[in-house]
């Protein structure tokens, strides 16, 4: 701890005086209150133009202060690039939030929102004419969050009260101030509330004028623009709504004293006394009792997190946060994503056309014959992709006619069999998807998903038949949680030897994935331990009816769609919120994104390896387990299913977020059901799956590809996602 | 030697490791020893010889050498005695070279499960451990291509992709010009091989743009190249291949006797009678080396892989030693691919490299990072490879499925037990971006 005696601290203004009435004044308040209470020595320097700020900030720091203070609303990522040369200098900003995470720059915000609450809660018990003005500023999210907070707290304390809103994009305009107030009371409101700077107190000096019923906002307008209640309309001031830049000040001053500011930011709302309701003054016999204890009921509510503000920290109203979030979706990616899968499915033709035998004959008769023919061969094979994937329509709604004249309902399943299809062939895909992506947010490659769904298979068919006589409520669970842990421990062995040794996962999943196969094929053989007794080919035995995961159609048997659809999303449910909502997720992100940092934190390392590569494997486990009990009732003895590379490329494709998986799982259930018809009708190898997959991941991964090919420009810096890392201990 | 202390710490100094490691590989010594009577010499069969033939089959220029007969159950009790012994010594005294005594030990766990296994039979060591060599040749190459990528930084996990589209052009294009352009067989073996080479040098183009153009995450990127050889070759080969027979044979290539060399006994024909594509691997192993160690060019890849800002501020071009080294890293995979087809089988199979790139490149993490190095490791992944097939033929006792799982779980044991001590270079990984 610094001695007191020596703390110096800096003041620099933004251009206003010490005396502006204004945040600089108040700021100068509460740092003088700190100092004479703890004896810390001021420099203060007034800036005179904004081309002396920056020169004005470095000779506070040379002059040797500890910390300095600045007024930061317009001038905050100035001194947020000086204070990156001064790391041992601490930086308070107010009215700021610092754009870097650093341990010496610290911002105080103001809950703009629950003041602005207050002040609209007011405003409708106040007005008669049901009309309530507001005159913004500049719409920046200060403003914006004192406008939304009025708004909301206009709403909360009168329905039926209309709010007029005006910006007069400017701080310091006074005209454009009187100009919006007379608007505003011309339209017949009787209560105006201002959060513009300088300009808003001249709107609210001219609506007192006319008569109205004004708010002022930040700080006191009782003193400063009503000058201590001498200047005319100064008993039409109802309150102000303030931010307490001197109480937050002095609280930051003397955090930093102790050796306490810890960079980030301060937040000062109603719960800290950081904002609140400035004195009635001269409205004070005005008020009504049952208006005062109607406000302190709110402040109340406020502070116990009864009531909220619903706007969001730069001012958006949560409300309409779906909306908001869906509008605000960042298109670009979205586009780089939607162009990465049209690009490989323009390869995947080019790639249909180029082997097809029919295509070579045509071209030896001519150019055009065999562009013609090379075009149908693409549109036979992607038609047959298409209705594979969803199904005819016209067969989906004259099956759909058929059931809503006659109820019977064959003919519709029978249309919407592809359909079905596609959901199927997404649930496993869904599973094996989360288990890759889970290893990502670790900083994990789990390769290995395919040997975990063989091992997951294995163990749920093992279950499956040779437990008897137990009913499906436990039987099915049973054989679920075997195929769970058949991956879990399968996968751990590679997030064991990564733990202890610095194996790379890479290699040792994919070596585990080749034992895995002879490990079932040792075990499926022909009288293997787990062959069924009597039968010519490797198969297990058929597991009992009550290990079965139902299926949705009971009355249609061929349509494969089962349960395991509905666990599959429970599971993409479960992900997120073990990843986002639980200690044990952030742990495994913090390992992912940076080793050292979380070591250093203490968090094991090792252990959430082992424990990431477990859940990774679990959840491949189950894909197997739902192709066994869900689909196949028995275990065959295949090679290669797949699932393996399938499973990397919804990772990448769902950017390691579970909802992004779900839906990249149902990209690929489509891409599968539709191959699979296009094997059959256009005898187009399904092996086109892979090609597409692999563009996809490298357009998805390399996205500068995609934004050359289609001149999009590159979108503004965003988090860097890590995968996974090279060899060696970590 | 340190003379103070207890007991364990001086026979751990001598050794030069931990007192705790050196007590467990003694008890390793003893446990190897116990393993060998309880699995092989209490069910040997008395008075059955165990033959080692000694010379291969067939005609070989190599001086005759008697083989090798061992009576079974004697030779087994031997055997367990001097792992006893070892066990003991390590334990009483301690070795100096104490990693060197464990892979003694590990060699006459081999021998013992061997003379087991051949017990009233003869087996052909000269004709297995050629086998290994041959077996051990892709993973070589395998492991050779990412020494190459590595020493500058790139991590290539697309070795096994490389290898299958290798394979796949070799295939291709040996057979187009065999059969149907009727080209003598040389002709179309080296229009395959360079039809490989090419397809190689493309495949590590694209990982290094994607490495280093786009700074893809290496990993990412070399998986989506194994990705996409496996879709590639597979279609064009379910398309093409499955239809037109005569395009999926290209004839293997014939061994060619060194002189002199070959009339070396037992190793003569191990590594003398070889085809060209072995010979070819021996010149590019003495090549990469010599060039990674002792020229400017090797100098400058190992100061890229080490510290890319440093040798960019001396003046080393990092992009373009990335980009040469990349590509030819890709040849070098591919020829391993090529050697499935043109020095093996001569035809191709869906996914037929089955693991074999990522086998190199833990055979180059055992080898850690060096050429020779890594050889030597891939010699023990084919060994462990043949064995499984020789095993099959002498009808041991185990079920096949093991014996194939072999050599990955040889993988697996290996990258767990010396990549603690392997170092890669620095940057590995990493992608460099200019300042």
């Amino acid at each position: 701890m610094q001695s007191p005696e020596r703390f110096r601290v800096g003041f620099v203004t933004d251009g206003g005086r010490i005396d502006d009435g204004s945040f600089n004044q108040y700021a100068y308040e509460g740092l003088t209150r700190a100092a004479q209470e703890r004896g810390l020595s001021v420099d203060l320097i007034q800036t005179e133009s904004p081309a002396e700020y920056e020169a004005n900030i470095r000779r506070v720091i040379e002059q040797g202060c500890h910390l300095v203070v600045t007024v930061g609303s317009t001038t905050g990522a100035t001194v947020e690039r000086i204070a990156a040369r001064y790391p041992a200098v601490h930086f308070v900003l107010v009215d700021y939030t610092p754009m870097e995470e650093s341990r010496h720059v610290t911002g105080l915000v103001f809950a703009e929102d629950e003041a602005g609450f207050l002040a609209g809660a007011l405003a409708g018990l106040m007005t008669v004419q049901e009309t309530v003005g507001f005159v913004g500023g500049v719409d920046v999210p200060p403003v914006r969050k004192f406008q939304r907070g009025f708004e909301h707290g206009l709403a909360f304390t009168n329905r039926r009260a209309k709010l007029i809103t005006v910006y007069t994009n400017s701080f310091t305009d006074l005209r454009k101030g009187e100009a919006a107030a007379e608007e505003l009371v011309g339209q017949g409101t009787d209560v105006v509330f201002a959060a513009a700077g300088a300009c808003g107190g001249a709107a609210i000096r001219a609506a007192a004028g006319k008569g109205a019923w004004v708010i002022g906002s930040d700080a006191d307008h009782w003193v400063t623009t009503f000058q201590n209640g001498q200047a005319p309309g100064a008993d039409r001031l109802l309150t102000s709504a303030v931010k307490r830049v001197d109480r937050a000040v002095y609280e930051a001053v003397l955090l930093a004293v102790e050796g306490k500011l810890r960079g980030g930011t301060l937040r000062f709302d109603v719960h800290n006394d950081g904002i609140g309701l400035a004195p009635y003054h001269a409205a004070d016999v005005a008020v009504p009792s049952e208006v005062r204890g109607k406000i302190l009921e709110v402040v109340d509510g406020l502070r116990s997190g009864r009531i909220r503000t619903r706007v969001g920290p730069m001012g958006e109203d949560l409300e309409r946060r779906l909306w908001a979030r869906i509008t605000a979706w960042n298109w670009q990616s979205a586009a780089v994503i939607f162009l990465a899968i049209f690009t490989a499915l323009v390869v995947g033709a080019i790639f249909i056309a180029a082997f097809d035998p029919k295509v070579w004959e045509a071209f030896r008769e001519g150019v055009g014959a065999g562009l013609l023919v090379a075009g149908a061969s693409i549109v036979k094979a992607y038609g047959a992709f298409f209705e594979g994937a969803f199904g005819n329509p016209v067969r989906i709604i004259n099956g759909l006619q058929v059931y809503i004249s006659t109820g019977d309902s064959a003919r519709l399943l029978r249309a919407i069999y592809p359909l079905t299809e596609s959901l199927r062939l997404a649930t496993p895909y869904i599973f094996a998807g989360l288990a890759v992506a889970l290893g990502f947010r670790c900083g994990l490659f789990n390769i290995g998903a395919e040997g975990q769904y063989f091992i997951g298979g294995l163990a749920s068919v093992f279950v499956g038949y040779s437990v008897k006589g137990l009913p499906w409520i436990i039987h099915l669970p049973l054989a679920l949680a075997a195929g769970i842990l058949g991956g879990a421990l399968w996968a751990s062995i590679a997030g064991f030897l990564k733990a202890r040794t610095g194996a790379h996962e890479v290699i040792n999943t994919i070596m585990l994935n080749y034992i895995s196969y002879r490990l079932a094929d040792y075990l499926l053989q022909v009288g293997g331990p787990m062959a069924r007794p009597g039968d010519s080919r490797p198969v297990s035995p058929e597991i009992l009816p009550s290990a079965y995961l139902p299926q949705f159609f009971p009355n249609d048997l061929s349509i494969r769609l089962n349960t395991g659809l509905i666990l599959a999303l429970f599971a993409v449910w479960f992900v997120y919120w073990l990843l986002f909502k639980t200690t044990v997720g952030f742990e495994i992100r913090a390992v992912g994104a940076n080793p050292r940092a979380a070591r250093t934190a203490g968090i094991s390392v090792g252990r959430n390896i082992v424990l990431a590569m477990a859940i990774s494997g679990g959840l491949a486990g189950l894909a197997g387990a739902h192709d066994i009990l869900g689909v196949l009732h028995f275990m065959p003895n295949a090679f290669f299913s797949g699932y393996g590379f399938d499973s990397i490329a919804l990772a990448l494709l769902g950017r390691s977020h579970p909802v992004g998986v779900l839906l990249a799982a149902l990209l690929f259930g489509f891409l599968r059901a539709g191959a699979q018809r296009m094997q059959g009708v256009a005898q187009v190898p399904i092996d086109i799956i892979s090609i597409l997959q692999a563009l996809i991941i490298i357009f998805i991964a390399a996205p500068e590809i995609i934004r050359l090919l289609y001149r999009i420009r590159a979108p503004k810096e965003a988090a860097e996602m890590v995968y996974t890392r090279g060899w060696g201990r970590v | 030697m340190a003379s103070t202390g207890t007991a364990w710490e001086r026979i751990a100094a001598r050794g030069g490791v931990t007192p705790r490691r050196a007590r467990t590989y003694g008890l390793v010594f003893f446990g190897a020893g116990l393993l060998i009577y309880l699995l092989f010499a209490r069910v040997a069969v008395a008075g059955y010889t165990s033959t080692f033939v000694l010379h291969p089959g067939g005609a070989t220029q190599a001086i005759p050498v008697p083989d090798l007969v061992l009576p079974t159950a004697p030779a087994l009790y031997a055997m367990t005695l001097i792992c006893a012994f070892l066990g003991g010594w390590q334990l009483a005294r301690g070795f100096r070279r104490v990693n060197l005594v464990l892979g003694f030990i590990a060699g006459l766990f081999v021998l013992a499960f061997l003379t087991w296994a051949s017990q009233g039979r003869s087996f052909n060591l000269t004709g297995m451990f050629s086998s290994a060599l041959l077996r051990a040749v892709p993973i070589a190459l395998a492991g050779l291509s990412g020494v190459i990528c590595e020493r500058c930084a790139v991590i290539n996990i697309g070795i096994e992709g490389m290898m299958l589209g290798g394979a796949f052009s070799a295939t291709l294009m040996g057979s187009l010009a065999l059969n149907v352009w009727k080209w003598p067989s040389w002709a179309s073996m080296s229009f395959g091989l360079l039809a490989a080479l090419i397809t190689g040098a493309l495949f590590g183009l694209l990982l290094a743009v994607l490495a280093v153009r786009f700074k893809v995450n290496q990993i990412i990127a070399g998986t989506a190249i194994n990705i996409l050889s496996v879709g590639v070759t597979s279609f064009i080969s379910s398309r093409i291949l499955s239809h037109f027979q005569q395009l999926n044979n290209t004839g293997t290539l014939q061994p060619v006797s060194v002189p002199l060399l070959s009339r070396i006994p037992i190793i003569g024909p191990v590594l003398f009678e070889q085809n060209l594509l072995v010979y070819l691997l021996f010149i590019l192993l003495i090549v990469v080396h010599v060039v990674l160690f002792h020229t400017r060019w090797g100098l400058r890849t190992r100061a890229v892989g080490e510290h890319p800002r440093a040798a960019d501020t001396l003046g080393v071009d990092v992009f373009k030693i990335r980009y040469v080294n990349v590509t030819i890293g890709g040849m070098v995979a591919a020829l391993g691919g090529a050697f499935l087809i043109l020095g093996s089988v001569g035809r191709f199979d869906e996914l037929m490299t089955a693991g074999k790139g990522f086998i190199g490149l833990a055979a180059m993490i055992f080898g850690k990072w060096m050429p020779f190095g890594a050889f030597g490791a891939a010699l023990i992944f084919g060994f462990a490879d043949a064995l499984q097939v020789k095993l099959a033929l002498l009808q041991v006792p185990i079920p096949s499925q093991f014996l194939l799982m072999a050599p990955y779980l040889v993988t697996i044991i290996v990258l767990a037990g010396v990549v603690g001590e392997a170092v890669p270079p620095a940057a590995d990984g990493q992608p460099y971006e200019k300042e």
